[in-house]
C-alpha cells in the first residue's frame, strides 16, 4: 500500500464563504444528461430551425431578384413567424421536460441523495434553483437559442436596417416566453418528480395536465372559456400578447396570466411540501 | 468546545424523539451510544437542521444551529445512516461535488476527491459510478463525501452498518486514524458498543430521547468497577446510613435494590461487616459493571 494510502491528511485550502451552490447543481445535472440520445435528440429537434433558416434565406435574397407573388407573402418575416416557430418547438419541449425533467427529483429521493445535498451548505431555494436551470437550459437549447439565431439570421441578411428598427424588441419577446414557459413548465414538472414515486408516474401525470385540458377544450367548443384550464391555451395567449400579434381566444389575457400563476404557485407549494432533507420514520 | 446544547428538543408530531438535552461535545471522539429509537439520528439531524428544533437551543462552534444552518453545514462532514448516493456519478465525481457544494473551488475539490478515495480504500474504484457500489463500498464513499473539505467536526451515523468484519475493521481504523490524524471532533452514533469503545473517548448514552449517562470511557469504567449491587432484609435506611457514614456512595435502584460503590481499596467485606452491625439480612451481592457494555446495559436497563 502506498504511503499516502496509510494516514489522513487535514487539507490547508481556504473554502468560499457563499458558494454558489445552485450553480454547481445546476452544472452538474446539465452534464450527467448530456449523452448520446439526448444529442440525437437535439439534432431531430434542429430540424424544424434549418427549414425556417432556409425560408428565411429564401425571403430575404429572392425577393430581390423575383417577383414575390401571393404565396412568398405568406413567408413574412414578422413577430407571428418567431412565435409559431416558438410554438412548433413546444413539442421538443415538452419531450425534453418529461424526459429529463419527471426523474430530476425522483431519483434524489429514491436515491435518498437529498441527505447528501442538505448536509452541506445548499438551502432549498439554492436546490431548486439549480434543478430548474437544468431544464431551463435544455429546454432553451431547442426554443430560445434556435429562435434567437433565427432572428439574428434575419437581421444579417437583411439588406438595410428596416427590420431591425421596427422588431429589435423581437429577442426579448422570445426570452420572455420561454422564460414563461420553462418556469411554470418545469415547476410543474419538479412538483411532479418530487409528489410522485418514481419518474414513470411523474411523466404520465404531467402528460395529463398539460395534455387532457387542452383535448377537453378542443371537444367543449361552446364555452370558449374552458380553454383557460389548459395550459397550453394560457401560453399561446399570453404568448400571443408579449409578442404584440392578436390574441388567439376571447378571454382576458389576465385570466390566462393568473392560471399560470396559480400553477406555478401550486407547484411551488407541493416541493416545499414534499421536498425534505430527511425522511422521518414515525 | 464543539457542540453545546440547551434543553434542546425534537419533536415529530407528538412523538418526542429528543427530549431536553443539555450537554457539551468537547473537543474529541464522542460515541452517541442507545439502542434503536434512542434519538440518536433525531439528534445529529437536529443539529444539522435537517429537523426542525422544538424547543431549547444548540451551537455547534459558536455557531447557533436555528440561525446559521448554511455556516455550520460548511464546517461539518455527516455520514448519513441510510444508503444515499446520486445515481449517475462516478465515485470521483460525487466526492468532487460534495467539495464543490461544500465552498471548494473546483481543481481542490478534484485533488482531494482522489486523496479521500484512495484513503477509504475506493482507489480502484473511483471512476466507476456509485449505483454500481456494494454497500460497503458505498459505506466508504459516504465517509468520503463527509470528509473531502476536511471538517471541524464530522457526524457518523451508524458508520459500519451492513459492513462484512473485515470492512468493519478497516472502517473502524480509519475513524480512529482520522480522529488521531486529522484536527476535527468527531461524534459517533451507534448501537453497536466495541464501535464505540474502539474509537471514542468520551461516551454519551441515549435511550428514550434522553441522556442517561455520559463522561469519559474511562472513567465511566472506573466508576462502575467498585460498584456492587445489593438487597437486603430489614432496616434499610440504617443500612444505607451506616454504608455511607463507611464513605460508601449508595444509589438507590429501583424498589429494592441499592448501587453501591466502595471506597478505593475497600472489599466487600465491609458491606458483611455493616450489614451485621445494621442487622440486616443480605439477600444479593453483584459485583458492579465494568465494562462499557455493563455499563450500557445498567443504565439502560435502569431507565
Amino acid at each position: 500500500m502506498p504511503v499516502y494510502e496509510e494516514s489522513y491528511r487535514s487539507w490547508e485550502g481556504i473554502l468560499k464563504q457563499h458558494p454558489r451552490t445552485w450553480w454547481i447543481i445546476a452544472r452538474t445535472g446539465i452534464r450527467l444528461l448530456w449523452k448520446k440520445s439526448m444529442i440525437i435528440f437535439l439534432i431531430f429537434a434542429y430540424i424544424p430551425f434549418f427549414v425556417r433558416a432556409v425560408q428565411i434565406y429564401i425571403v430575404t435574397q429572392l425577393e430581390l431578384k423575383v417577383q414575390l407573388d401571393q404565396a412568398m407573402k405568406a413567408f413574412k418575416i414578422n413577430p407571428e413567424f418567431f412565435f409559431q416557430f416558438i410554438w412548433a418547438q413546444m413539442f421538443f419541449l415538452v419531450l425534453i421536460l418529461i424526459f429529463s425533467g419527471a426523474g430530476i427529483i425522483a431519483n434524489d429521493k429514491k436515491f435518498k441523495a437529498l441527505s447528501i445535498y442538505f448536509s452541506k451548505p445548499v438551502g432549498l431555494w439554492d436546490y431548486l434553483f439549480g434543478k430548474w436551470l437544468i431544464l431551463f437550459f435544455y429546454g432553451s437549447l431547442v426554443t430560445m437559442i434556435p429562435a434567437i439565431i433565427l432572428f439574428l439570421t434575419r437581421v444579417f441578411l437583411s439588406k438595410d436596417s428596416a427590420f431591425l428598427n421596427n422588431y429589435f424588441w423581437i429577442p426579448l419577446s422570445i426570452i420572455s416566453v420561454v422564460i414563461l414557459i420553462t418556469g411554470v413548465l418545469g415547476m410543474l414538472i419538479l412538483a411532479l418528480s418530487a409528489a410522485c414515486r418514481g419518474t414513470r408516474s411523474a411523466a404520465i401525470f404531467f402528460f395529463t395536465i398539460y395534455i387532457v385540458p387542452d383535448i377537453l377544450g378542443q371537444i367543449i367548443t361552446k364555452i370558449p372559456e374552458i380553454k383557460l384550464v389548459s395550459l397550453s391555451a394560457d401560453f399561446k395567449q399570453t404568448g400571443s400578447l408579449l409578442f404584440g400579434i392578436k390574441l388567439p381566444y376571447t378571454f382576458p389575457f389576465w385570466l390566462s396570466i393568473l392560471v399560470l400563476a396559480v400553477a406555478a404557485a401550486l407547484s411551488i407549494l407541493t416541493i416545499r411540501l414534499k421536498v425534505k432533507p430527511t425522511e422521518v420514520v414515525k | 468546545m464543539s457542540v453545546v446544547l440547551e434543553n434542546f428538543t425534537i419533536k415529530y408530531g407528538q412523538i418526542v424523539a429528543v427530549d431536553k438535552i443539555t450537554t457539551t461535545f468537547h473537543h474529541g471522539s464522542t460515541g452517541l451510544l442507545g439502542p434503536n429509537g434512542a434519538g440518536k439520528s433525531s439528534l445529529i439531524k437536529g443539529l444539522l437542521g435537517l429537523v426542525p428544533i422544538s424547543r431549547g437551543s444548540g451551537k455547534i462552534m459558536n455557531k447557533n444551529v436555528a440561525t446559521e444552518k448554511k455556516a455550520i453545514r460548511q464546517i461539518i462532514g455527516y455520514m448519513p445512516e441510510d444508503d444515499c448516493l446520486i445515481p449517475g456519478l462516478t465515485g470521483v465525481g460525487l466526492v468532487q461535488y460534495a467539495g464543490e457544494l461544500c465552498g471548494m473551488s473546483k481543481e481542490d475539490a478534484m485533488q482531494r476527491a482522489h486523496e479521500v478515495l484512495y484513503l477509504v480504500g475506493l482507489g480502484e474504484a473511483r471512476y466507476r459510478k456509485v449505483e454500481t457500489y456494494s454497500s460497503g463500498m458505498k459505506q466508504r464513499i459516504k465517509l468520503a463525501q463527509a470528509i473531502v473539505h476536511d471538517p471541524k467536526l464530522l457526524f457518523l451515523d451508524e458508520p459500519t452498518s451492513g459492513m462484512d468484519p473485515k470492512g468493519r475493521q478497516e472502517m473502524l481504523d480509519l475513524i480512529q486514524n482520522i480522529a488521531t490524524r486529522g484536527k476535527m471532533s468527531i461524534v459517533l452514533a451507534s448501537h453497536i458498543l466495541v464501535d464505540v469503545d474502539r474509537t471514542c473517548s468520551r461516551i454519551v448514552i441515549m435511550d428514550k430521547g434522553r441522556i442517561v449517562e455520559q463522561g469519559d470511557i474511562e472513567n465511566l469504567r472506573g466508576r462502575f468497577s467498585g460498584t456492587y449491587s445489593i438487597r437486603v432484609e430489614g432496616d434499610r435506611e440504617k443500612f444505607i446510613e451506616s454504608l455511607k457514614k463507611s464513605g460508601c456512595s449508595v444509589k438507590p435502584d429501583g424498589k429494592h435494590l441499592l448501587d453501591v460503590t466502595l471506597p478505593r481499596g475497600m472489599d466487600t467485606d465491609l458491606v458483611l461487616e455493616i450489614a451485621h452491625k445494621s442487622s440486616v439480612q443480605l439477600r444479593r451481592l453483584m459485583p458492579g459493571v465494568q465494562t462499557l457494555e455493563d455499563v450500557f446495559i445498567k443504565k439502560i436497563g435502569a431507565e
